[in-house]
């Protein structure tokens, strides 16, 4: 049939009216969703501070191991404590704005939504953690696993320290603990030395194992944490 | 679709919210009235899923409450809501969308659709934090809407609207429970009057009266009266001048 003759058949009939079609469609069985897609979508929802956290951590961690490749890990060992003080307060962000309950009920349980966040979060600070022990490891010529260690416990420690006590009631009563406790482990990881820590000495096995055993302790925390959704609302 | 509630109860420590409450509902608007602590909202509360309950069951069509496949039908509005404070009206109905599972071209098409039914449209690009009470409220029902749920529970939705939204809002309650269960809870009396098939009323936990109010069975505000005594009454006036 050409086009012409389907334009004048198009004019002179209408379209009929769709009969139940609203019915019909309301009984489609909804499109399944995995999980990436949920992060996916948490991700472009999440403050902009995070994401400039991580940028800016990132940036830093490129230029000290240009200019100062010897201290280069102990700063970033003091600075990335306030990444994960930043990733801990996105945590509770559904509970303090009062979204817990709208949340819950969507198709995803809160607790999904909510370790959809924290995974977002977690991908990105590890990739910063990865890239910042590579470009230090290059500047200051340490191995980039230990590097990564040494970088990545401060940050693991302040984010198992501040999840633990947003459990607490003190914690969900005080929205910037987390970022209390950052300063702690920052103050630690920078001024360490000075009271007798012998941080810088510690051999690579030994930042391994700390940082394996805080890694852990997180990710046992984040399960508790994500247990605890259902009694936000 | 039949939405099932089965002995539902709720207890915490030494009081029953909801004490073995059992209905069934088809496509159409029910109202639910009752006073302030009748436990409406925590009935709504469990047939949303948001709240487990410490005894019986809701099913839609045999499909649990915690399941994904309910939550996938259903929408919600409670009595009182918050925001990402960063959120303007158009990203608040977007995220919904997101987190109801719809795809980004149909989410934007019903956003858009909404945003206009509920007349928001000039509104889409200002941030949550400077709506007033009854915009945001508007702003609430269209992510309620944005999935076209099959179960469609709203609690005091009328809460804070102005009688021009209130009338407005009466007809989309209306149109919607043509096609879906709508079971929504008030104060005001005269908007279950004009909208709901049927009626529900809630005294101390307990399901007191359901069925059909038709005119020739006198005035559901006098009857209301007689069911819950003066103070509720009062509230109801309150509640309708908007006090």
């Amino acid at each position: 049939m050409n086009r012409a003759l389907r334009a004048q058949i198009r004019g002179a009939f209408s379209f009929p009216e769709p009969k139940r079609k609203r019915a019909f469609m309301q009984r489609l069985r909804p499109r399944g969703i995995g999980m990436a897609a949920l992060v996916w979508t948490q991700a472009a929802y999440i403050r902009r501070g995070v994401w400039c956290a991580c940028g800016v951590a990132l940036l830093l961690a490129l230029l000290s191991a240009r200019r100062f490749p010897g201290d280069a890990a102990r700063l970033m060992g003091a600075l990335l404590p306030f990444a994960a003080g930043i990733a801990v307060l996105e945590t509770r962000r559904s509970r303090e704005c009062r979204m817990a309950e709208l949340e819950r009920a969507t198709r995803f349980s809160l607790r999904s939504v909510v370790f959809a966040r924290m995974a977002a979060i977690g991908i990105a600070d590890l990739a910063v953690i990865l890239l910042s022990a590579a470009a230090l490891s290059l500047g200051s010529g340490r191995p980039a696993l230990r590097t990564a260690a040494q970088i990545g416990a401060p940050y693991l420690a302040t984010a198992w320290a501040g999840l633990y006590i947003e459990r607490t009631p003190l914690g969900r009563n005080h929205s910037y603990l987390s970022m209390a406790v950052a300063a702690a482990v920052s103050a630690l990881a920078l001024g360490g030395e000075a009271i007798g820590l012998p941080l810088s000495a510690l051999p690579s096995g030994a930042w391994g194992a700390a940082a394996g055993a805080l890694a852990v302790l997180t990710a046992r925390e984040v399960c508790m944490t994500l247990n605890m959704t259902e009694e936000w609302v | 679709m039949i939405l099932r509630a089965d002995r539902l109860t709720k207890q915490y420590r030494n009081r029953i919210a909801v004490d073995r409450v059992s209905f069934e509902l088809k496509e159409g608007v029910t109202g639910l009235l009752g006073a302030n602590g009748a436990g409406k909202t925590t009935l709504m509360r469990m047939l949303t899923g948001v709240l487990d309950p410490t005894g019986g069951e809701v099913a839609a069509d045999g499909i649990p409450v915690a399941s994904e496949a309910y939550r996938a039908l259903l929408g919600y509005l409670p009595q009182d809501f918050g925001y990402y404070p960063e959120f303007t009206v158009w990203d608040f109905v977007m995220y919904f969308a997101a987190l109801k599972g719809l795809d980004r071209p149909t989410a934007r098409r019903r956003t858009e659709a909404l945003l206009d039914r509920v007349g928001l449209t000039d509104a889409a690009g200002r941030r949550m934090k400077t709506l007033s009470g009854g915009m945001r409220q508007r702003a609430g029902i269209a992510q309620a809407l944005v999935n076209d749920p099959r179960i469609l529970i709203l609690d005091e939705p009328t809460a804070g609207l102005d009688p021009g939204e209130r009338v407005r809002f009466r007809n989309l309650i209306r149109e919607l429970g043509r096609h879906s269960i709508v079971l929504f809870s008030t104060h005001i009396v005269s908007d279950v009057e004009h909208i709901a098939d049927q009626v529900m009323m809630m005294n101390a936990g307990r399901l007191i009266w359901r069925g059909r109010w038709d005119e020739s069975d006198g005035s559901l505000e006098d009857f209301y009266m007689k069911a819950f005594g003066e103070d509720a009454a009062h509230e109801a006036v309150f509640d309708a001048v908007g006090l």
